[in-house]
C-alpha cells in the first residue's frame, strides 16, 4: 500500500532545570523522543503504546508541527514537512489533523460549537450531534458529546491523517466504546489515515494495524498489531500486556 | 496516600479510583499491595473503579451501580461471568479487552440525575425492555443465595 508518511531519526531534547534566574546557564538535558523512524500507509491505524512520559505525546505533536523537532526527517505526502514553510507548510498541515485527550481543554470555552467546527451540519450530525448543538458552548456538552465535537472539528478539512493523542482515555467505558466505533467507522468512510496514541494495550487491539512500543524516548518493537498483542518479542511489551487486568469472558 | 489512610489504623479503606490515573505496570503494583494490606491488616476494602478488569482483580464480592441504584450485586466472579442486569451485561460487552472486535457500545447516554425515569433508570436505554419497565423501580430480585439484580426480567 502507497506509504503517507515517513518518519526518520526524529529527536527532541528538553532542558531541565536551570531556568531564567538560574546560576548555571544550562540544565540538565533528557531526550524526550530518541530517534524514532517509522512508515505509516495509507488507510491503516499505525498506534503508539507506552507509558507517561515515554515521548509518546512529543512523538505525535513534532508530526503536526505543534513542537519543532531538533532533527530529522517527516516526509508527509512525498514532501518535506521540516524545510516547507508558509503556504506550502500549511496546505499540508491541513491534512493533518489531531484529535486530543482532554476535548474540554481543547475547544474554545468562548466559541460556540457553530463556529469551532464552521461549516458544521452535515459533519456534526455525522458524529452523531444534531443541529440544536450549533448554538451551543462546549461547557453544556458531556465528555462524550465534546470528543465527537473534536473530531468533528478534525474532519472538516478533509484530512488524510489523523494523529489522536489519547482520545478516549477521559472518557467512561460505554462512551469511550462508542467513540472508537465511530472512529472506525469514519476511517473507512472517509478513507482516512490514524496515528492513534495511548497507554492503553486494550484500547489500541481495537483499532490498530500496527503497533510500535515506546519506553523513555525509544520504539523498543514496532509490528503487525496481532504479533505484537499475541506473541511479543520484548520483555518490556509482555510486561505492559501482563500488567492488563483481563476480564473474565462468559 | 495509602499511607495516611492507614496511619490511623482503620479496619475499612475506602478506595475510590484509586489507579484511575496511572500506568498499567504501576495500576498493578498498587493493587498488589492493597491486596496485601487487606490480607495483613484484616482490612475491609471497598473499592470503587469504573473499570471491570480491575474489578476482577481485586474484588470477592461486587455491586454496579447505575444513576444512584445498585441494580446487580453479588460475587464478582459470577457478575462478570454471569451479569444478569442488561447493564452489566452491556458495560461488559463495551469494555475493551486484548482480544479486537465484538466491542458494543452501550446506546445512548446516563440520564440526568435530576430527571430520571420513573422506572428502571435504564430502561429508555435498554434493549429488552418491557412496558412493565417504565411503571415502577424494579426491586432487587434474588437471583441465587448471593446474587441479586434489579430488573423484572430475572
Amino acid at each position: 500500500m502507497e506509504t503517507l508518511l515517513t518518519v526518520r531519526e526524529l529527536r527532541k531534547t528538553y532542558r531541565s532545570g536551570g531556568g531564567v534566574f538560574s546560576q548555571e546557564s544550562e540544565g540538565t538535558r533528557f531526550t524526550a523522543v530518541d530517534g524514532g523512524s517509522f512508515a505509516v500507509s495509507c488507510g491503516e491505524t499505525f498506534a503508539v503504546v507506552g507509558e507517561s512520559g515515554c515521548g509518546k505525546t512529543t512523538l505525535a505533536r513534532m508530526l503536526i508541527r505543534l513542537i519543532e523537532p531538533d532533527s530529522g526527517e517527516i516526509r508527509f505526502d512525498g514532501r518535506d514537512l521540516l524545510t516547507l514553510r508558509g503556504v506550502g507548510l500549511r496546505a499540508q498541515l491541513h491534512q493533518m489533523q489531531m484529535i486530543f485527550q482532554d476535548p474540554f481543554a481543547s475547544l474554545n470555552p468562548r466559541m460556540r460549537v457553530g463556529e469551532i467546527v464552521a461549516e458544521p451540519l452535515a459533519i456534526l450530525l455525522r458524529v452523531g450531534l444534531n443541529e440544536e448543538a450549533l448554538r451551543r458552548y462546549p461547557h453544556e456538552f458531556s465528555g462524550g458529546q465534546r470528543q465527537r465535537i473534536g473530531i468533528a472539528r478534525a474532519l472538516i478539512l478533509q484530512p488524510k491523517l489523523i494523529v489522536a493523542d489519547e482520545p478516549v482515555s477521559a472518557l467512561d467505558v460505554s462512551v469511550g466504546a462508542q467513540v472508537l466505533l465511530l472512529l472506525q467507522e469514519l476511517q473507512r468512510e472517509f478513507a482516512l489515515t490514524y496515528i492513534f496514541i495511548s497507554h492503553s494495550l486494550p484500547v489500541v487491539a481495537q483499532l490498530a494495524t500496527r503497533i510500535a512500543v515506546m519506553r523513555v524516548g525509544q520504539f523498543v518493537e514496532v509490528g503487525p498489531a496481532e504479533e505484537i498483542l499475541r506473541d511479543p518479542k520484548q520483555d518490556y511489551t509482555r510486561e505492559l500486556l501482563a500488567a492488563v487486568p483481563e476480564l473474565p469472558r462468559a | 496516600m495509602i499511607a495516611m489512610a492507614l496511619s490511623a489504623g482503620p479496619r475499612l479503606l475506602i478506595a475510590d479510583e484509586p489507579t484511575t490515573a496511572l500506568d498499567v505496570t504501576v495500576q498493578k503494583q498498587i493493587l498488589d499491595l492493597l491486596d496485601r494490606l487487606r490480607r495483613d491488616l484484616q482490612l475491609g476494602l471497598l473499592f470503587i473503579t469504573h473499570d471491570l478488569g480491575v474489578v476482577s482483580q481485586v474484588a470477592d464480592r461486587v455491586a454496579v451501580m447505575y444513576a444512584g441504584r445498585i441494580i446487580e450485586e453479588g460475587p464478582a466472579r459470577e457478575v462478570l461471568a454471569k451479569p444478569r442486569h442488561p447493564y452489566t451485561q452491556g458495560l461488559l460487552k463495551a469494555s475493551t479487552t486484548l482480544k479486537r472486535g465484538a466491542l458494543t457500545p452501550v446506546p445512548g447516554a446516563v440520564p440526568q440525575l435530576t430527571a430520571l425515569p420513573p422506572g428502571c433508570a435504564f430502561e429508555p436505554r435498554c434493549e429488552l425492555r418491557r412496558s412493565e419497565c417504565a411503571a415502577a423501580i424494579p426491586a432487587l430480585r434474588i437471583i441465587d443465595r448471593d446474587h441479586a439484580a434489579r430488573c423484572i426480567l430475572v
